[in-house]
This record gives structure tokens, sequence and C-alpha cells, in this order.
């Protein structure tokens, strides 16, 4: 969890009903800027879904 | 125009790495006879402005004419013309570099969306609230979206704030 705080450390995220808005404040003037962007985003899916995914499993089913 | 011959050109298009050199590369590669035209006329205009007041209005306006009490700065509002000039090319440079993105990423480009279409406390600061160069498409069959959001805060001095 650390590495992910550290990994976004730069950025804002709110989570609002189903969406999640990864925010950066600074202009992005490059194309490399936008991917990167993309990059963390696609990482905040991957990183939930992993999450859930376990929590899912760990999860007794309800009787 | 022939299948081959229209991915050649395609192939030969350079990508826009960056705002600043789509920019550049629009302004002096392809509209460079529109650039220097515009900086002509901007300097000829702080000429004309600056003969006017030094020559034109007496010796009076001669004395006045003097970086002291900043009369010398009537002879820049021309300078607007090539600085609107570069804002709209810049502009037009950021937009070919998103839509560049958003093809290569198979996501569909949008100059602008409603503003309604987006919520949060994050969006709900300041004035003059506006989304602008959207990309959207799905991530892993998550419906995912890119955008530039600008807003107007207003205190004793105006900024602009711009997130992306």
């Amino acid at each position: 969890m650390q590495l992910l705080i550290d990994k976004f450390s730069d950025h804002d995220i709110e989570v609002y009903g189903n969406k999640i808005y990864l925010v950066q404040t600074s202009e992005i003037t490059t194309r490399q800027g936008f991917l990167d962007l993309l990059s963390l985003g696609g990482s905040i899916i991957d990183h939930l879904t992993a999450g859930l995914r376990s929590a899912a499993q760990d999860t007794p089913a309800v009787q | 125009m022939p299948k081959e011959s229209l991915e050649s050109s395609q192939a030969a298009t350079p990508e826009i790495q960056s705002v600043a050199q789509g920019t550049h590369d629009l302004l002096w590669g392809q509209h460079r006879a529109l650039a220097i035209s515009m900086w002509v006329i901007a300097v000829a205009l702080m000429l004309a402005i600056g003969s006017i007041i030094y020559f034109g209005l007496g010796d009076h306006a001669i004395a006045s004419f003097t970086m002291n009490d900043g009369s010398i700065f009537l002879i820049f509002p021309p300078l607007v013309i090539p600085l609107f000039v570069y804002l709209y090319f810049h502009r037009k440079a950021r937009q070919e570099m998103m839509r560049e993105i958003a093809q290569s990423l198979g996501y569909a480009y949008s100059p602008s969306a409603p503003f309604s279409s987006i919520s949060g406390a994050v969006f709900s600061v300041g004035r003059g609230r506006k989304i602008y160069d959207v990309l959207s498409g799905t991530y892993r069959n998550f419906p995912a979206r890119l955008f530039s959001y600008e807003h107007v805060q207003c205190s004793r001095s105006i900024f602009r704030d711009r997130a992306n």
C-alpha cells in the first residue's frame, strides 16, 4: 500500500460514487506526460481490481 | 489517394512529442509566412505608435516619452497580435497531439464535453469551469476518460488553474 501511495504522491485521487478521479494539478504539455498519467490510471484500476478479487476470496460465503 | 501513398504519407508525418514542439512546427513549418507577417505588422505598429508619440505630439510628448513615467510602454500593445497567433497555434498543436494520442490508444477524441458529465468535490471549486481535450475509451473493460479541466479562482488576484 505504501508503494501505491508513494507512486501517486504527486497526484490527487478522489473516489466519487462509482468513479475514481486521478488528478494531476500541473499542466501536462508532453506526449510522455499524458502516457504516464494514463499508465498511473491503469495502475490504480489494476491495484483496485486485484484488491477486490483478493478480498472476495478471503470473505467467507454467507450461509 | 492510393492506400500505399496514404500510409507512407502518414508514416512520414512526425508525431507531436510536446505542445511546444508542435506549436513551433505549426508556426515555423506550415505557417511561416503568417508568423513572420504577424511580427512584421506588430513591429511596424510599434514603430508607428512610437513615431506618433515622439514626432507627432510636440515637445511636451517628446519630453514625456521617457522610461520614467512609463509612457514608453504605450508602444507595446501591438505585441498582442503575435501573442494571440501563438496562443491559437499552441491550442491547435495541443489538440492535434491529443488527437494523435487518442488514435494510438484506440480512444475517441473530443475537443470538449459537457461539464455535467463529471461530478465530485474536486470539480466544484472556482468559476468558469470547463473540460476539454477529452479522450474516451476503456481500460480492461472499465470505461475511462482523460481530460483537461480548467477553472478560475477569484481572490485578490485572478489566476487560472489547470488539471489533467
